[in-house]
């Protein structure tokens, strides 16, 4: 509660056009992880400051993206905050809720432990090798990232060549014909 | 034969031979510049052949080089005569039937190549050939020359990547944009605009990293394609059957996925509810025991808090006893050890006994939940007997009420029964008048709805046909567009073959001269056919009438001495007369004789054989100069 107060105070010293910018800014950080640069907001707040007044913002759009809140609620949350910081933050968040809850849903919609969050794939081709001249086969070199339980990536890494590749996605195949028909 | 020369240059040049400009017949052509081309054609139709492109100074290695060359050229199958002078002392026309062979036999695959499609692996691989050619014949840069492995040399320079410093993963993220803005006609909200104009960033910044935009463009893009192609494939199958706008069948199949997610979720809720004690289970069940217990514990004060309360109290003892026991005793460590060990096996035990007892807590507050829900079905069954058993009641007491004035009741009864009959009769009559143009209508509503039903489907698959038209006429266009790429390519490499179009103009021209020449030579052979049949029948004559004159004045002759002398002088006459036509046919073939020895004459005089004749005697003297060094040499070495 504390930590509530002061962030309300710290965020007196900002307009409310500054506020309404900062409070983007804080959302696209929930969706995209791309940092906010401290430089330009050094000389109002030190360090720690920054910090309390950013997580205090991030909590609250956390918590109205993550319950679907009314207007009234929100604003009961703000209550602190001068009227016109209210309407600023409420905008924004009018704006970016589907946004956030998106995020927040997807980030919480894991089968399992490890699950996949992206990929890429490159084609290589055999020219030739120490021991045959003209080779021409395709390789597949795919990095699938995964995060575990504690957020923690980790790159398996395959080279695949073209039986292995039919494996593989048969084998995807059938998975998601079982989760197809787990789901009907 | 200027053509021909010109055929022969340009298949030279495109071969590889490096030719001046200004060469346009064999003529021109010197010593050095034939032997050179000569080796090159030779190189070109047999690969694995050694000979010097250039001519070396000295006269028998020349010589030598010039009887090599006329070997190869008849392993080849040269039928012509041919010798190291064929090359060293040249003349034109045997050059020129030289090189009309050699170029006869240069291998063709060349041009066979560029007319043949090239298929797409050997584009490839070449392309990739030419890649690593390039890269291994540059010289090693410095990474500091290159930005990100990103280089522009080469010859003629472009940009290229080298090596794999600079690797990054093809990583995509979610990229927001402003939507709606081409539809003019829908008012987007203020607040909506304010943040697209203010706040949202572009694109190219909105990424953690900015290598990864343009992945993420490429990645948004492909999404909404494939999102796109989706929803078509399923219009087209299940979307135009259902009869349904777009946004309805949206909206449906939505509240569909909806529902099934939430009969999943409620299920497993059942499931949890039910038992199979999880261990998520285990740490809920404990957390609401742990909360109830502590909102109980002041009113109750139920076993549960206490052994709470004594839990929490012996640590709270253990480790004060830790604390104070530790600072003024100070024991030796082994003691201090064992004194843990004991403090931990008895809080272990605790432990244990705290969670046995937990488990048969658990197992009663099943029990009873148990026990409740039974109790909750037996008032149920209960109350529902209840109900029952009242109804009956009911309807037993109005019969005990009527009974007393049975015979009274029974025909109000039946007064009743039978006006309630007399009622439904007339009901059923009514019914019925009114039951049959309703039956009509409904019938007819009926068939045209089968009607309009039938006619649906015929334009549902009519549409589909189109569709499918459609996708193949789009297919098609594809297809022929590809072609017609290909074709237009093809077109272009073919194009800078200029002479082609030329050579076949000229060889048709050719043709047709030598279709007028030979009908101008029939024309001649003719002539002199006619000719030779006047001269035949005028010879004939010429026979017969002195013939018949020869005996008419023999006749005379014997009785009449002038007639003899006249005779004489006819046979001299004729002997005279005889003797002048042969000479004139000497002269004809003198003439023809001396004719064909001019040409002979020309044909020499071709041939440079003065000159040749005069390099000869150099190359000789030359010869004789290095033989006499060798000589001395050999002689210095003795």
């Amino acid at each position: 509660m504390a930590d509530l107060e002061e962030a309300t105070e710290l965020l007196k010293k900002c307009d409310v056009n500054e506020v309404s910018k900062l409070t983007h800014l804080v959302a696209s950080r929930l969706c995209t992880k791309k940092s906010i640069s401290f430089e330009t907001y050094s000389k109002k707040w030190t360090l720690e400051e920054w910090w309390i007044v950013t997580s205090y913002l991030e909590d609250t759009l956390t918590k109205s993206a993550k319950n679907r809140l009314s207007k009234d609620e929100i604003l009961n949350m703000l209550s602190p905050l001068a009227d016109e910081y209210k309407q600023s933050i409420m905008e924004v968040l009018s704006v970016r809720n589907d946004d956030l809850h998106q995020h927040l849903v997807s980030k919480t919609t894991h089968v399992s432990q490890n699950v996949l969050t992206d990929f890429d794939w490159q084609m290589k081709l055999i020219m030739s090798s120490d021991k045959l001249s003209s080779i021409h086969e395709p390789l597949l070199n795919l990095d699938l990232q995964t995060k575990d339980a504690n957020n923690q990536g980790q790159v398996v890494s395959l080279e695949l060549n073209k039986d292995d590749l039919k494996k593989l996605i048969t084998s995807l195949d059938g998975a998601s014909k079982a989760v197809q028909q787990l789901s009907t | 034969m200027e053509e021909v020369d010109n055929i022969i240059i340009h298949s030279l040049r495109s071969i590889g031979c490096e030719l001046d400009d200004e060469l346009t017949n064999l003529k021109q052509f010197s010593t050095e510049v034939i032997v050179a081309t000569i080796v090159k054609c030779i190189k070109f139709i047999k690969n694995e052949v050694e000979l010097p492109s250039t001519l070396p100074p000295g006269m028998s290695a020349r010589f030598r080089i010039g009887a090599s060359l006329a070997n190869h050229i008849q392993d080849m199958g040269y039928n012509g005569e041919i010798g190291y002078q064929t090359f060293l002392y040249s003349n034109e026309t045997e050059i020129r039937k030289v090189f009309m062979f050699l170029v006869e036999k240069l291998p063709k695959d060349t041009t066979q190549t560029s007319d043949e499609p090239i298929g797409a692996s050997v584009l490839l691989q070449r392309a990739i050939a030419a890649k690593l050619h390039q890269q291994m014949t540059s010289p090693w840069t410095p990474h500091y020359l290159k930005d990100r492995g990103i280089t522009w040399r080469g010859k003629p320079p472009s940009w290229q990547r080298e090596g794999a410093a600079c690797m990054y993963n093809y990583n995509s993220q979610h990229l927001s944009r402003p939507e709606g803005l081409t539809d003019l006609t829908r008012k987007i909200p203020k607040e909506i605009r304010n943040y697209y104009s203010t706040s949202l960033p572009f694109v190219t910044n909105q990424c953690r990293h900015h290598r990864d935009t343009f992945a993420s463009v490429i990645e948004s893009n492909t999404a909404e394609v494939a999102k796109q192609q989706e929803w078509e494939n399923e219009w087209n199958h299940s979307g135009l059957a259902s009869r349904l706008s777009k946004q309805e069948f949206i909206d449906k199949k939505k509240s569909k996925i909806q529902k099934m997610i939430a009969d999943r979720l409620r299920q497993d809720a059942k499931r949890d509810s039910s038992g199979t004690s999880s261990l998520s289970d285990l740490q809920q069940v404990m957390a609401a025991i742990s909360s109830r217990a502590k909102t109980d514990a002041r009113t109750k004060g139920s076993r549960f808090a206490h052994s709470e309360k004594l839990l929490f109290s012996k640590d709270e003892d253990a480790s004060l006893a830790q604390m104070s026991g530790e600072i003024p005793t100070k024991d030796t460590e082994e003691e201090q050890q064992r004194k843990r060990e004991e403090e931990m096996q008895s809080l272990r035990d605790e432990l244990g006994e705290l969670t046995s007892k937990l488990e048969s807590l658990e197992l009663e507050i099943k029990k009873f939940s148990a026990t409740q829900q039974q109790l909750e079905e037996s008032i149920n069954t209960e109350n529902r007997q209840i109900d029952d058993k009242e109804s009956s009641y009911n309807v037993k007491k109005k019969t005990m009420d009527l009974l007393p004035d049975a015979e009274n009741n029974i025909v109000k009864l039946q007064g009743v029964v039978e006006t309630s009959t007399q009622r439904l009769v007339t009901l059923a009559n009514k019914w019925e008048t009114h039951r049959a143009p309703l039956i009509q209508q409904y019938r007819e509503l009926k068939s045209l709805t089968s009607q309009k039903e039938s006619e649906a489907q015929k334009k549902l698959a009519e549409i589909r046909a189109f569709r499918e038209k459609m996708k193949e006429v789009a297919d098609e266009v594809r297809y022929k567009e590809d072609l017609q790429k290909q074709l237009q390519s093809e077109y272009e490499r073919m194009a800078k073959d200029v002479n082609r179009s030329a050579y076949t103009r000229k060889i048709l021209e050719i043709v047709a001269n030598i279709k007028k020449q030979k009908q101008e030579i029939d024309k001649v052979l003719v002539d002199t056919k006619l000719i030779q049949k006047e001269i035949n029948s005028l010879s004939g004559k010429l026979d017969r009438t002195f013939t018949v004159t020869d005996e008419l004045i023999f006749r005379d002759a014997k009785k009449d001495e002038a007639v003899k002398k006249a005779y004489r002088f006819l046979a001299a006459l004729h002997e005279n007369c005889e003797l002048l036509i042969s000479t004139v046919e000497e002269t004809g073939v003198i003439m023809r004789e001396i004719r064909d020895l001019e040409d002979q004459i020309e044909n020499e005089s071709g041939k440079k054989v003065l000159a040749n004749l005069e390099k000869i005697t150099q190359d000789y003297q030359e010869m004789k100069k290095e033989n006499s060094v060798l000589m001395s040499k050999l002689k210095q070495k003795q």
